[in-house]
């Protein structure tokens, strides 16, 4: 395992190459370019704010705020599964071309989406000024749950990306479940609306300690909770270990599989 | 040095005969127990072993599938022997599907980082070689540009120019010496003979086998996946040659006795034997479509066993509806065709095709002197087309013209040029 991440750091300047391809590719046809990665959250936040707020009426304060909080990192989190998920079919060409570990595609896949959740950030910030909400000591823990969160989509991508290739349904599989994912995560609700008797099964998805302890650090300046953040942890962790050994195994066979 | 080694290096690849990579096929598949039914196992290379010395520039020949592509694979590492070892030392450029990593938004410049850093280059190593690179490939003005605007020259140019600027200890080519315009063809040229000279190592795969001849040091010729000779590249060459010519006299052959198999196509006592029949245009270049009116060559090769006097050759022309067109021999026209022994071949020359648009299928037979004894008859194997850009209708083009009345000179002028 050392060994391979050795490797891969070797492999720094492709990794910085594919992920400067990924983010010019992806913003050079269209007129408001990278405008776009921040544009996006915002009109789902209007959107969602519309439905669950006004409509629904959710009881939260500062719900745009309280929904941004929970909508970036899972943007992070779906559309690094989405690009992983395609990342080795799309690069097809290069695969027939030359070696290179080829974990650096699906690992550059999330990477680009790491940067583009930088970018959108800042428009959180923006947005917890507005709304009065102060920032506390406990922004500082702010970097420690994005590297869990990271770890976590890494494995789940290094997962996805080799067995799509051996199974094509998974595409289409992928966007039905994480549009249940989406739900059963604390997004447009907080936690405490969970009737208790599911609350230990909700808990077994590890998105809910995540973002519950993106908001804690966002808006409530509350450290994470030790109880809730500790299992997405664990989970990260050998979910990473796993799907990388398991890309391992599998990475020769892409070439003739694909 | 050995910069290359393998040790029984086979490689295996599984053909999946149905598209069994949904899920649905998967579980159906471990449900009934039959997976491994359809999956046809097929050895691309067999216990190859080889060594490859620095400096050498090392061919590789060889048919269309037999395990050349797999092996420059399997060399750069982007496929793993099934079973033996394969050792490296060095970096490898591949100059395999020259440009094949480029995307075809970015820019030139862009494209020149990405590939580069592929191969394996930090940024500092492409920075130093950036220029160099631009000036090799001659894109100096465009190199901001996006390489989807870029011609297929250009592209190429570019993917040679990253590929071969990076300082590589090994080469693999493919076929790909013959890249861009002649000045840069020759450019291409000097930078191989650099390279022999700083003694790198050069592979090179390819069916111009006059290449191989003359650039290699020395070759093997790879033969339905196993290492058949090994040597100078001039003896591997030529012994290749006379196998492939030994393979397709056998090829044709067994093709022969397969068509006299199907008895109603050909029959007939086989002293002579018709081996083939082309037919050709006015420059005697084969073709199988000819216009109404063209000059048209037919060539007849035949072999006979022992000596026969004087046989007589026949060609039959029919419609595809079954017509029956036009049919002369030798014998009718008094072609006095004399005694034959061993292969020769005969040429019937039509001046003007008069056959109008159609299929035209023959029959082509030889006969004994007297007629009575049928050597080898081929019923309705060859064939060629006709077109026109006329609409006549019919068999053939009746020469003719039209007047509105004939006088009497015009008639006697007629008559004359009749007679």
């Amino acid at each position: 395992m050392i060994e391979y991440l050795k490797v891969l750091f070797n492999y720094r300047e492709l990794i910085k190459n594919f992920v400067k391809r990924d983010l010019k590719v992806r913003y050079k046809n269209s007129i408001l370019g990278f405008f776009w990665s921040l544009l996006s959250p915002l009109l789902m936040m209007i959107i969602l704010t519309l439905a669950f707020s006004v409509i629904l009426r959710i009881k939260v304060d500062n719900y745009p705020v309280f929904l941004l909080c929970a909508i970036l990192p899972w943007s992070f989190h779906s559309s690094s599964l989405t690009f992983s998920a395609h990342s080795i079919i799309y690069n097809d060409p290069l695969l027939n071309k030359v070696y290179f570990p080829r974990e650096i595609f699906p690992i550059s896949s999330v990477i680009s989406n790491l940067v583009n959740f930088f970018f959108a950030l800042s428009v959180l910030f923006l947005f917890l000024a507005v709304f009065k909400i102060k920032i506390g000591l406990a922004i500082l823990m702010l970097p420690v749950i994005i590297a869990i969160q990271s770890i976590f989509i890494l494995g789940l991508s290094l997962l996805v990306s080799w067995s799509t290739v051996f199974f094509r349904d998974l595409e289409h599989i992928l966007e039905v479940f994480l549009s249940f994912w989406f739900y059963v995560t604390p997004v447009i609700y907080p936690t405490s609306m969970v009737p208790d008797r599911f609350i230990h099964y909700y808990f077994l998805n590890p998105m809910v300690g995540i973002i519950k302890s993106y908001r804690n650090v966002l808006m409530y300046n509350h450290l994470p909770a030790l109880n809730e953040i500790l299992y997405p942890i664990i989970v990260s962790i050998v979910l990473f270990y796993v799907g990388y050994i398991t890309f391992k195994k599998y990475e020769f066979y892409l070439v003739e599989r694909i | 040095m050995n910069v290359i080694e393998g040790n029984n290096v086979s490689k295996k690849f599984q053909l999946f005969h149905e598209k069994e990579q949904t899920l649905r096929g998967y579980f159906v598949k471990k449900f009934r127990k039959e997976g491994s039914r359809r999956v046809e196992e097929f050895w691309a290379l067999k216990n190859l072993t080889f060594a490859v010395q620095q400096g050498e520039i090392f061919g590789i020949v060889g048919e269309n599938g037999s395990g050349k592509s797999t092996l420059l694979k399997l060399i750069c590492g982007i496929l793993r022997p099934t079973e033996g070892e394969l050792r490296i030392n060095g970096n490898i450029a591949a100059l395999l599907e020259l440009g094949s990593g480029f995307h075809p938004d970015l820019t030139g410049r862009e494209n020149i980082y990405l590939n580069a850093s592929i191969i394996g280059l930090k940024k500092r190593e492409i920075d130093d070689k950036f220029e160099e690179i631009v000036r090799f490939a001659e894109l100096e003005k465009f190199i901001d540009t996006p390489v989807k605007n870029y011609s297929s020259g250009m592209f190429v140019r570019l993917g040679f120019a990253v590929a071969i600027n990076i300082n590589p200890d090994i080469v693999l080519v493919d076929e790909v010496l013959a890249v861009g315009d002649e000045g840069f063809q020759k450019k291409c040229m000097e930078k191989f003979n650099q390279f022999k000279k700083e003694s790198k190592t050069i592979i090179i795969v390819s069916h111009g086998l006059d290449t191989i001849k003359d650039l290699c040091t020395r070759a093997i010729w790879l033969d339905a996946g196993e290492l058949k000779v090994e040597g100078p590249p001039a003896m591997v060459v030529n012994q290749y040659l006379e196998e492939v010519a030994e393979r397709e006299e056998r090829e044709f052959k067994a093709r022969n006795d397969q068509i006299r198999k199907q008895s109603k196509k050909r029959w007939g006592s086989g002293e002579v034997e018709i081996r083939d029949l082309s037919f050709h245009d006015k420059s005697l270049e084969e073709k199988a479509t000819f216009q109404t009116g063209d000059q048209l060559f037919i060539k007849l090769t035949y072999f006979a066993d022992q000596e026969i006097p004087n046989p007589v050759f026949g060609i039959g022309f029919f419609r595809d509806d079954g017509v029956y067109c036009y049919g002369t021999n030798t014998a009718i026209d008094g072609y006095d065709v004399g005694v034959v022994k061993g292969e020769g071949e005969i040429w019937m020359e039509c001046d003007r095709l008069v056959m109008l648009p159609g299929h035209y299928f023959l029959d082509v037979a030889v006969f004994s002197a007297d007629g009575k004894r049928t050597y080898d008859l081929l019923h309705w194997i060859y064939s060629f087309k006709v077109s026109s850009a006329k609409l006549d209708k019919g068999v053939f083009l009746q020469e003719h013209k039209w007047h509105d009345s004939l006088s009497a000179q015009e008639r006697t002028e007629v008559k004359e040029v009749q007679r």
